[in-house]
């Protein structure tokens, strides 16, 4: 036997070197560096042999104490049936697959809204232009129904498509405190605490539609009024001027 | 439960977790005595190896149902549980040497009394074994695991292969390299407890 047959029997089998074969025993007899080889082993083997003869031995109490254990949790099958309900991985499953369909649903939701309410942005003009609109420059631009922001100016202008200049408009600045004297409230919103500023529109109506009832015999005049004009579009108040 | 000596151990368990002790403990018995000595030998704590068998056989209970049979031996699946525990263990350093009890220390009494020549074969015995413990455990967790399996739980190197979850070979090459370490850092105590014995006890200057 050659020292590297010796090597390879130690390394493939984890034999004592009282347990080489006959041939191997005369060749460590022989060979130096492979007794020496011999000898480090057979201490490790005698270390580790010591070790586990010398191992200690269960106490009694912890066989006792797994018993019991045993016996607590076999006692309470619904207490654990509760707790490994959420380890189940189809749970998780499911639970995560309703929260994407929450999410989902939430974003189509808000992206429905934000479309919808840029649109009707879109379609609302600001209330100074609202009021400029009304001007009863162009006799369509008046025509009521038109649209449900218009209404109240478009009612409050006069019909008159055979003489557009008879009629004049103009925004004045936003109103003050002691200005709001005199004001007749046109809507719901009570006074002039509506939120937001307001534009005082100077506006000729006809008499008549106005409800004043000219003498017979007067030809029909025209009535000076001032127009509160909400933020929204909305007329909030009136006052006669002339 | 003389009947169960034909069941397999997934059978023992799927019992078990029925709730039918006898097959609890059968399985207790069969298994625990490889898993304590795996923990008591990797972490060199009674206490410790105690805990650590008893934690694998609740976590057995609670987890059992994971087991799936085509992934290992239900011996394998514990000793993995036991693997991580011992893990958990030995990166908390969470070992405890119990003291000695009075039993012992009168036993020692007793023994300085009536075998005077025992005491410094006990000495040297009890030094090597910690030495060797010591060595042991300083040796990475991959060569230590396979000196406990093999050498000190006495698994053929098959069973040690399928609790490792590694090749056979792999077993066998760690092992001899385990060796070659063991035998390196064993030396200097060796060579030192050869001075004591050759020394006897006229060689004590105490």
């Amino acid at each position: 036997m050659t020292c590297q047959q010796l090597r390879w029997y130690f390394d493939q089998l984890n034999h004592d070197v009282h347990e080489l074969p006959a041939e191997a025993m005369r060749h460590v007899s022989h060979c130096a560096s492979c007794r020496g080889l011999a000898d480090k082993r057979k201490e490790v083997l005698a270390s580790l042999r010591l070790l586990r003869e010398s191992a200690p031995t269960m106490t009694a109490s912890l066989d006792a104490a797994v018993l019991a254990s045993y016996r607590q949790r076999m006692a309470i099958p619904q207490l654990i049936s509760t707790g490994s309900r959420w380890k189940r991985p189809g749970i998780w499953r499911l639970a995560a697959a309703a929260a994407v369909a929450v999410v989902i649903l939430a974003a189509a939701a808000l992206v429905r809204r934000t479309a919808s309410s840029g649109k009707s942005h879109a379609q609302q003009p600001p209330a100074t232009e609202i009021a400029r609109t009304s001007v009863p420059e162009s006799p369509k631009a008046a025509q009521p129904g038109e649209h449900s922001n218009r209404r109240n100016v478009a009612k409050a202008t006069p019909r008159r498509p055979n003489d557009p200049d008879a009629y004049s408009l103009r925004v004045t600045p936003p109103i003050r405190q002691d200005d709001s004297q005199g004001f007749r409230s046109l809507m719901y919103c009570d006074e002039l605490s509506c939120e937001g500023g307001m534009d005082v529109v100077r506006v000729e109506l006809p008499a008549l539609p106005a409800g004043f009832l000219p003498a017979p015999n007067m030809p029909i005049r025209s009535v000076s009024a001032d127009v509160l004009v909400g933020a929204d579009g909305f007329a909030r108040g009136i006052r006669i001027v002339h | 439960m003389d009947s169960y000596e034909t069941w397999s151990d997934a059978e023992l368990l799927k019992a078990a977790l029925a709730g039918e002790e006898d097959a609890f403990v059968f399985l207790y018995e069969k298994l625990k005595g490889g898993i304590f000595r795996y923990a008591f030998y990797m972490t060199n704590s009674l206490g410790a190896a105690e805990e650590v068998t008893q934690d694998v056989f609740m976590t057995l209970l609670r987890d059992g149902k994971n087991y799936r049979k085509g992934r290992g031996d239900v011996a394998g699946f514990a000793f993995g549980i036991a693997r991580n525990l011992v893990r958990r263990l030995r990166r908390r350093e969470y070992v405890y040497h119990p003291l000695p009890d009075d039993d012992a220390i009168h036993r020692l009494a007793a023994s300085l009394v009536t075998e005077p020549e025992a005491l410094q074969r006990n000495l040297i015995r009890n030094e090597t074994l910690e030495n060797v413990r010591m060595t042991i455990r300083s040796l990475p967790v991959r060569y230590a695991q396979v000196i406990v399996l093999c050498d000190l739980c006495e698994f053929s190197y098959a069973e040690a292969a399928s609790r490792l979850e590694c090749a056979v070979g792999t077993v066998r090459s760690r092992l001899n390299r385990a060796h070659a370490l063991l035998a390196k850092k064993l030396r200097p105590f060796n060579s030192a407890k050869a001075g004591m014995q050759a020394a006897g006890t006229e060689g004590c200057v105490i």
